[in-house]
């Protein structure tokens, strides 16, 4: 017999992936070739698709169409902003909820001389963390880099008090939306946000292989990679304008498609809708847990989440838990889930399991885990 | 009616000024430069209209664009 597998770990990548998404990746697969390059058909039809699809995601996060990168991920998305923005060095702030995508290049570039950092610290209090943020400017300091909302424990960060500090100060500032892309009504305009990044295969449904950066263009993202984009070929130098001069080589078609069949998703349910239906099942598996001793969950009252709930039972290590929780069926991360900084605030040491459902995820099959994750803290 | 061809810098530049050109009652086709000029391989967006109103067009919409190509520039 077939065991019932139920995913929880969407806040990695949403799957089940909705019927329309799987339907215009097929057709895209049977209709579709080289975006930009020839006159043909083929060519002409894939690149007035991919053209749809990019004006769709600029409109859904208030962008300009042209100022809107197709990119690999949102690791490489935010690569391309930082490893580009502090080419020339400076000081760079982050928070201490950062994915190792923006951990990691930071610490590169600082390892390589060219920068300085400050981490710091998110309170659950917005106006501390702000405070904290403010007191770490120097002079020199060229990027502020935060996470939206933190992909361990849930937490929404003051991004747009942030992004108005930063703009204050001739700041760029740098947004991780990976777990708040298609939950939290994000505009690049109105939350005055410099460069966001995202994935395109979490809350906007898309396919793994896909993210996105958008720009206003006032802090100018020198490439990462030459290569042919289709445009202005004789020029043995990569193109000076958005978005050809960040995207080289063959785009992913293929995921541009999906992606666009996901933002009209999310839309037929509303961003609004989404966050409500997912925030609520993370209420009731807290709520449930709430008499259970044995359980420990992280989160505070007093904080503002995305749909994001981390826990783990005292004495048990996490692993074990995860993986029992796999033999019945339920699909859930375990670890330190690329936040090793995250960790290191809570104290987790040997990570956390971590709840995130989508908007397939069923209250029945919430409750079933709940029960499960009883039974076994119990035992 | 006139037609007016403006060379453009990318696809996604001639799709934008397509659809600016669509907004402001001017139809266009984007096609590929007969060949590669000066600048490469690219795409010109063959317009139904005059070259001074399409001019006018993208000066208000800040398009940017190659040249115009077979006709005389406003």
């Amino acid at each position: 017999m077939t065991q019932n597998i139920i995913n929880f770990d969407n806040a990695a990548t949403t799957y089940p992936k909705p019927l329309e998404v799987r339907r215009a990746v097929a057709e895209a697969v049977a209709k579709y070739g080289n975006a930009g390059r020839g006159g043909h058909p083929i060519a002409t039809r894939m690149s007035e698709m991919v053209y749809s699809s990019r004006e769709r995601v600029a409109k859904f996060f208030d962008a300009k169409t042209e100022n809107t990168v197709f990119t690999l991920n949102c690791t490489h998305a935010l690569n391309l902003a930082i490893q580009r923005i502090l080419k020339q060095g400076g000081h760079a702030i982050i928070s201490d909820l950062e994915h190792n995508a923006v951990y990691r290049p930071i610490v590169a570039l600082e390892k390589a001389g060219r920068i300085s950092y400050t981490i710091a610290e998110v309170s659950n209090d917005d106006n501390v963390t702000l405070a904290h943020f403010r007191n770490a400017i120097r002079p020199n300091t060229r990027a502020m880099i935060c996470t939206v909302a933190s992909n361990v424990t849930g937490q929404i960060l003051p991004y747009r008090e942030l992004a108005r500090l930063a703009k204050s100060r001739g700041i760029c500032l740098i947004a991780d939306g990976a777990q708040g892309a298609g939950i939290l009504p994000l505009s690049l305009e109105r939350d005055g946000i410099s460069i966001f990044c995202t994935a395109g295969h979490k809350g906007l449904y898309g396919i793994t292989g896909t993210g996105v950066l958008l720009t206003d263009g006032v802090f100018p993202i020198q490439p990462l990679m030459q290569d042919g984009t289709g445009s202005m070929s004789r020029s043995p130098v990569q193109p000076d304008f958005l978005p050809d001069r960040l995207e080289s080589g063959t785009l992913n078609v293929i995921g541009a498609a999906s992606l666009k069949a996901g933002i009209d998703f999310v839309e037929r349910r509303s961003v609004e809708g989404l966050y409500w239906q997912e925030s609520r099942l993370c209420q009731l598996f807290c709520q449930a847990l709430a008499d259970t001793a044995e359980v420990i969950i992280y989160r505070d009252p007093k904080v503002a989440y995305v749909p994001i709930v981390s826990f783990r039972v005292r004495g048990k290590l996490p692993e074990e838990t995860a993986a029992f929780l796999g033999t019945q069926g339920f699909c859930l991360r375990v670890g330190l889930h690329c936040a090793p900084l995250a960790h290191e605030k809570l104290g987790t040491r040997d990570g956390t399991i971590r709840f995130a459902p989508s908007a397939f995820s069923r209250e029945a099959d919430t409750m079933r885990l709940v029960q499960t994750i009883k039974n076994y803290a119990k035992n | 009616m006139p037609e007016c061809k403006a060379v453009m810098q990318s696809y996604t530049q001639a799709a934008h000024a397509r659809r600016v050109l669509q907004r402001s009652g001017l139809d266009s086709e984007i096609r590929r430069t007969p060949s590669p000029g000066s600048d490469g391989c690219g795409y010109l967006l063959a317009i139904q209209g005059d070259c001074r109103i399409v001019s006018n067009v993208f000066a208000k919409e800040n398009i940017p664009f190659r040249r115009y190509q077979g006709c005389a520039s406003p």
